[in-house]
């Protein structure tokens, strides 16, 4: 079936209630700080998820930037979206440099789970460790956008000015992303099938 | 204009998530349907992925982190007591602040002698004071006060086996010097006052002098009298003012 109602919908709170929001939080109101700590944690969480190995490394490196994001709140400026992943982005090197080398994962290692059909993806089961995997074949700003746009929800402005490009390069970069996902998957769907 | 393939599949991507079919997104670009369609499943498929939910437990312990560090007192931020917030409050506060210093650190060193810490502090000091004095009568205190300052500093420093502070001792007779040089600025009945101020200040200069010439050894003898025979030129130059003064006001040269 090829409806899906609920594609890229966001299910996050609007721009005007984030405003107040943030606003609210700038000021010290705890309650504010409270929500807006839910609100980010959850984002981050999904935002780190698909580029740590593990996911308690996932946990771990979110609580961290949180409390980064909400202790420094009062001098954020500027689009909220791109303040918050690019404290992110930049712990993640920081992370990633800690441990000195970034770990891949093996593809022989882990068996995948094997696609039913080779011919669309609509048929195929796709996972949350299977794109994982796919995601690691892409640039770093092509597995921004992925992330950004299909998991994250956020439309191509907002991720264009996350990403610090124009309109126009964030819809090549999706459309490079998706081919070479689409590539990968194919490849692997085709390999299984026929083992 | 062709419309470029990237922006197609951005534009069927749209329409997807407001509830299109695929099949009917592809009926109005069939030409790139083979292209295309398989990367919009793929899209879908993504979306479909069930989101990484956090542990709840996880969330409310960052959210208690939180409350912690933001009741936790904070230290003194000097980067913060800078910022444009209340500058001129801060700016008069950071002025007082350095005002206050200046001025204790300036009384510390008056006492301070030749080789102290805070020496060099007492003679900036000084020389702000010359530069900020523009009347010839205050400069004339001036170099007053600083040839007695220059020689209580020098007879501090003389030691029966050190040798000589000579340096010491040729600025404390130029003060007088200077002292005298700027009567000439004068109507006659200040420079009659000030020259009994400078009189009394070479007095004492003569006085340390000989006393030290008492107890010096002999190889700083020769310096000392050297330095008595200069003082002996300003008594014959104080004298002569005195008597040019006292006989109807002369003006005399400057630097007389």
């Amino acid at each position: 079936m090829d409806r899906n109602t609920s594609l890229f919908i966001r299910r996050d709170i609007g721009h005007a209630e984030l405003a107040d929001l943030v606003r609210r939080a700038k000021r010290g109101e705890e309650q504010a700080l409270s929500d807006l700590c839910s609100y980010v944690y959850a984002h981050i969480y999904s935002y780190l998820y698909y580029r740590v190995d593990r996911p308690e490394d996932a946990e771990d490196l979110t609580s961290e930037v949180v409390l980064k994001i909400l202790q420094s709140i009062k001098k954020q400026k500027g689009n909220f979206h791109a303040w918050i992943y690019q404290i992110a982005k930049n712990h993640l090197i920081d992370f990633y440099r800690r441990r000195g080398v970034r770990s891949e994962i093996s593809l022989s290692d882990i068996p995948e789970q094997a696609s039913k059909k080779s011919d669309g993806f609509s048929k195929q089961i796709m996972t949350r460790e299977r794109l994982k995997r796919g995601l690691k074949h892409l640039t770093e700003e092509q597995r921004q956008v992925v992330i950004l746009k299909f998991i994250e929800g956020h439309d191509n402005r907002e991720i264009a000015s996350i990403i610090h490009k124009s309109v126009g390069a964030v819809k090549v970069l999706q459309f490079r992303a998706l081919k070479a996902l689409r590539d990968y998957f194919m490849r692997r769907g085709v390999h299984e099938t026929t083992n | 204009m062709k419309q470029r393939i990237e922006d197609v599949l951005d534009e069927l991507i749209s329409e997807v998530a407001r509830g299109k079919t695929i099949g009917d997104c592809m009926s109005k670009y069939p030409q790139h349907e083979e292209e295309l369609r398989s990367l919009l499943e793929l899209a879908t498929s993504i979306n479909e992925v069930p989101k990484p939910e956090p542990d709840a437990e996880a969330v409310r312990a960052a959210v208690r982190r939180l409350q912690i560090s933001t009741v936790r007192p904070k230290g003194l931020n000097l980067r913060g007591f800078f910022t444009l917030k209340m500058l001129p409050v801060r700016a008069i506060a950071a002025f007082l602040v350095l005002f206050i210093l200046e001025v204790t650190t300036v009384s510390l060193s008056a006492k301070s002698l030749p080789g102290h810490f805070l020496y060099p502090v007492k003679r900036f000091a000084e020389d702000v004071q010359h530069v900020l004095t523009l009347d010839s009568e205050g400069m004339v205190r001036h170099h007053v006060v600083l040839a007695g300052r220059r020689t209580n500093e020098w007879a501090a420093t003389v030691e029966p086996d050190i040798p000589l502070n000579c340096v010491l001792l040729d600025e404390m007779l130029q003060e007088i010097s200077h002292a005298i040089g700027h009567l000439g600025d004068l109507d006659a009945e200040s420079a009659a006052r000030l020259t009994d101020l400078i009189y009394e200040c070479h007095l004492s200069q003569v006085e340390v002098l000989e006393r030290a010439k008492e107890c010096a050894c002999p190889c700083n003898v020769e310096e000392i009298e050297k330095a008595l025979k200069h003082c002996m030129n300003h008594s014959e130059c104080l004298e002569c003012i005195k008597y040019h003064l006292e006989s109807g006001g002369i003006r005399f040269p400057s630097g007389t």
